[in-house]
């Protein structure tokens, strides 16, 4: 486009100088030049104001991109900007945020949130360092062998994602012709039935893989489907996640990280830092305090005795044919109504070996009946002897 | 989990004790050596099914609702009480299969609540 023609004293006005600025002021096409407010030295007043008096719509500014979106808008709805909107880092205050209006869809993953996941970094393993195939590995993490699997299962401490104490670590020999659980996890929901909710974890192998491992989630009834998400790893800790809805009226969902059978045998993966948020947005992993970490385990599983005097009752019977009842109190009451397992030959004097029974959500009993009457006792002499209590929901 | 059956197809039954110490064993035990807990009175209790580790002795007391291992607990209540009837005397051990059933899922309802079942 053509400058404005500046006229000089004693020099003629030609229409189309005139028309020009006319025609920019109107918004003739090809007739505008920029406007260059860029030397105004006024300590009282703006370089440019611009008020619209119409007091209804009070448009006082529209800037458009040359495609005629939106860059700027101005009037009595405030402020609005075209896409995307840059900001100076930092320059935007907490306080300029309307309350409760960031919602959970805006979270970036470090924003930390309680998972609803039990161990979920992997860092309890009650009931051994090498677990079988099929059964409990790591506290609340259950597996079971698809056909034809053989997947070794323990807890490693060298292949850590950061920062975590341990993980664990499945050696695919075959993965089954049928997909084999390597860890999942069934959750009870309570009250929180009916969400959207984001499970993720941290896989590695031990080289990249495409298409071997896959996420699966089951609503309540443990069959129906909510979503899946097959994986391809890599050598590196990644994140994986899976968003998801449970339905309204189950009361447990379950989390599976699974083989696609007959993929990827020979290969060694490495599972760490497991969250369940409610949102759909995934969260980085949290570790719980310790004594946390436990307590929400022993609500499953919990084990008593395993060294010498560790549980040892001596009394005196008076009578005989006496059954006698010592009372065992759990750690933590129970998901359901759990069953209990004495292990080992324990010492006894006086009396047969007791037996664990009658198991309510918190306590459970020894009983044994005294061979005669006096002082008779039993004892777990090692850590060969032992008392189990487990519930799973 | 416990010593619990993992497969009733034929007598006797095959069982696991997986979380013994020093690894998890199998072995098999008879049907008619899964008894009930006794209660103060000398009666048995329904309720509970006491299963022994062939390899370690260790026992198992398992709760009506499923404890440690919902599904096969469940079915080694409802086999017991089709072959045995049950202790409390609301199904005998010529009642129909479906009867042993149900009374163990009231059982199971009443223990765990409403959800529990695995059984289909």
């Amino acid at each position: 486009m053509s400058p404005f023609v500046r006229v000089n004293p004693g020099d003629l006005i030609q229409a189309q100088n005139l028309n020009q600025v006319v025609g920019s002021l109107n918004g003739t096409s090809g007739q505008g030049v920029p406007v260059a407010q860029t030397s105004v030295n006024d300590a009282s007043n703006y370089a440019v104001s611009v008020q619209n008096l119409e007091a209804t719509n009070s448009r006082a500014l529209n800037v458009l991109k040359s495609d005629g979106s939106l860059l700027i808008r101005a009037d009595v709805n405030g402020v609005n900007l075209g896409t995307p909107v840059t900001m100076v880092a930092g320059s935007l205050a907490g306080t300029a945020l309307a309350n409760a209006s960031v919602t959970n869809a805006k979270l970036a993953s470090d924003v930390g949130r309680a998972s609803l996941l039990t161990n979920g970094g992997f860092e309890v393993w009650q009931r051994g360092n090498n677990p079988p195939l099929n059964g409990y590995t790591a506290d609340r993490w259950n597996s079971s062998a698809g056909t034809s699997a053989s997947v070794s299962i323990s807890k490693d401490t060298t292949n850590v994602d950061v920062g975590s104490g341990a993980c664990a670590a499945f050696g695919v020999s075959n993965p089954g012709t049928t997909p084999t659980l390597l860890a999942g996890q069934t959750v009870e929901l309570g009250a929180w039935r009916g969400l959207t909710y984001t499970w993720s974890m941290r896989i590695k192998s031990d080289a990249a893989t495409t298409g071997v491992l896959q996420m699966i989630a089951f609503d309540a009834d443990g069959t129906t489907q909510l979503a899946s998400l097959t994986l391809n790893t890599t050598t590196t800790y990644q994140t994986y996640s899976l968003t998801f809805t449970s339905a309204a009226t189950g009361n447990k969902i379950s989390c599976n990280l699974r083989t696609v059978p007959n993929q990827g045998a020979g290969r060694s993966h490495y599972v760490d830092n497991a969250m369940l948020v409610v949102g759909s947005q995934a969260a980085d992993y949290v570790p719980m305090h310790p004594a946390d970490d436990l307590a929400r385990c022993l609500r499953y599983y919990e084990t008593l005795g395993g060294a010498a005097n560790t549980i040892h009752v001596r009394a005196y019977a008076g009578d005989v044919n006496i059954t006698t009842f010592g009372p065992i109190v759990f750690a933590a009451k129970k998901a359901v109504t759990p069953t209990l397992t004495k292990v080992g030959t324990w010492t006894v004097s006086g009396c047969g070996q007791p037996v664990f029974d009658s198991p309510t959500l918190g306590t459970a009993r020894l009983s044994t009946t005294p061979t005669g009457t006096g002082v008779f006792a039993y004892f777990t002499p090692d850590a060969t002897c032992y008392l189990t209590i487990e519930a799973n929901p | 989990m416990s010593v619990y059956v993992t497969d009733f197809s034929a007598s006797p039954w095959e069982v696991v004790h997986d979380d013994a110490r020093g690894g998890a064993h199998e072995g098999t035990v008879d049907p008619t050596s899964i008894v009930h807990t006794t209660n103060m009175d000398g009666s048995e209790n329904h309720d509970f099914l006491v299963v022994v580790c062939p390899v370690c002795q260790a026992s198992s007391t398992h709760p009506v609702g499923g404890g440690a291992q919902a599904a096969s607990v469940q079915q080694m209540f409802v086999l017991h009480a089709q072959t045995n009837g049950c202790p409390c005397g609301q199904v005998a051990a010529t009642d129909p299969d479906a009867l042993a059933e149900s009374h163990v899922r009231l059982q199971v309802n009443r223990q765990d609540g409403p959800g529990r079942w695995q059984l289909s």
